[in-house]
């Protein structure tokens, strides 16, 4: 097949939009090697491929990310995760990986980290604990100030008595 | 990512994925490529909402194989989910049967009724064109031709601007 009627048949385009079948695919990357212009063919219709998602793009609104990273912390495993594999292979991947931990990955480059509920239990006692020991600290130190004054006020007493 | 003719930015086979990145580079595409098909932002966002927390639960890299780029990666997972709604009997519709959206946009309202049907059908769909060949009952090639056609046409819209 001669180059050219092959770029005029359309495959490219199906390829760019990721509809070729894995015959196509091979096809096309062994004549990628013979015929480096089909590179550029295929460049410049991902540009107009991104040219035309970003016209069609909508804005979402501010929060919606922090809506993904609630979703992501109330993670469950369950039936409907399992619907969006996008093949075979990768929900192999990702049902081996839940299988080995139940807590999610933490992102390596996130400034956030994620632990398990039950710290928020012994955060919540810390900090309890924390009150009550400020809570005794002032008690004593008060208690402790007023015994030095009376303390004081023995020694004074003594002094007098002792020399009238 | 295979064999490809572009090396992927974001995503790469030995890199983990960058959530945010990734949302911060994809997510108005995706939301644009959903609203059309789903005509209703709520259920749109929640789509959006889905997609990315599904990509946190895979094994943090990109799936080696079967995806032109990280764009057809998405949109595929976009798809499914558009496919699960469609399934939910969640008031999906063809793009291409929106009058008021194809009138709104520049490159769809240039194109021929056959340009517009197969663009928006591999497109918003993801159908291949063998499948969309059968639904518009002509020869797969036809349907191709047609496809580089919508395609001279977003050219010949940017040259235009």
């Amino acid at each position: 097949m001669k180059i050219k009627e092959y770029v005029e048949s359309g495959v490219l385009e199906a390829f760019v939009l990721g509809l070729t079948s894995e015959a196509e695919e091979r096809e096309l990357m062994q004549l990628m090697q013979q015929h480096p212009e089909l590179n550029s063919a295929l460049f410049e219709l991902e540009a107009d491929m991104e040219r035309i998602a970003q016209y069609m793009a909508v804005a979402p609104p501010p929060d919606m990310f922090a809506r993904i990273e609630n979703s992501i912390n109330d993670l469950v495993i369950t039936p409907d995760t399992e619907i969006m594999r996008p093949n075979e292979r990768e929900w192999q991947q990702s049902k081996e990986s839940e299988n080995k931990s139940r807590y999610i990955e933490v992102e390596a480059e996130s400034n956030y980290m994620r632990i398990h509920k039950t710290w928020k239990w012994v955060f919540a006692a810390v900090f309890i604990l924390g009150k009550i020991f400020l809570a005794c600290a002032i008690y004593f130190y008060l208690e402790s100030r007023q015994a030095k004054q009376q303390l004081q006020e023995l020694k004074t007493e003594i002094k007098v008595l002792k020399h009238p | 990512m295979k064999q490809g003719y572009k090396n992927n930015d974001l995503l790469m086979a030995e890199k983990p994925i960058n959530l945010r990145a990734l949302y911060d580079r994809y997510a108005d595409e995706l939301l644009g490529y959903i609203l059309p098909i789903v005509s209703n932002r709520e259920l749109a966002e929640e789509s959006i909402v889905k997609i990315f927390t599904n990509i946190s639960s895979l094994k943090n890299t990109l799936p080696e194989n079967a995806y032109t780029n990280t764009r057809n990666w998405l949109m595929t997972l976009a798809n499914n989910e558009v496919e699960r709604l469609v399934a939910a009997k969640a008031g999906c519709k063809s793009v291409v049967d929106d009058i008021a959206y194809i009138q709104s946009h520049k490159y769809l309202n240039q194109m021929s009724d056959l340009q517009r049907r197969v663009f928006c059908g591999v497109y918003h769909h993801r159908k291949t064109t063998a499948v969309l060949a059968d639904e518009l009952n002509l020869p797969e090639q036809q349907v191709r031709l047609s496809l580089k056609e919508a395609f001279k046409v977003i050219r010949e819209v940017k040259d235009e601007n």
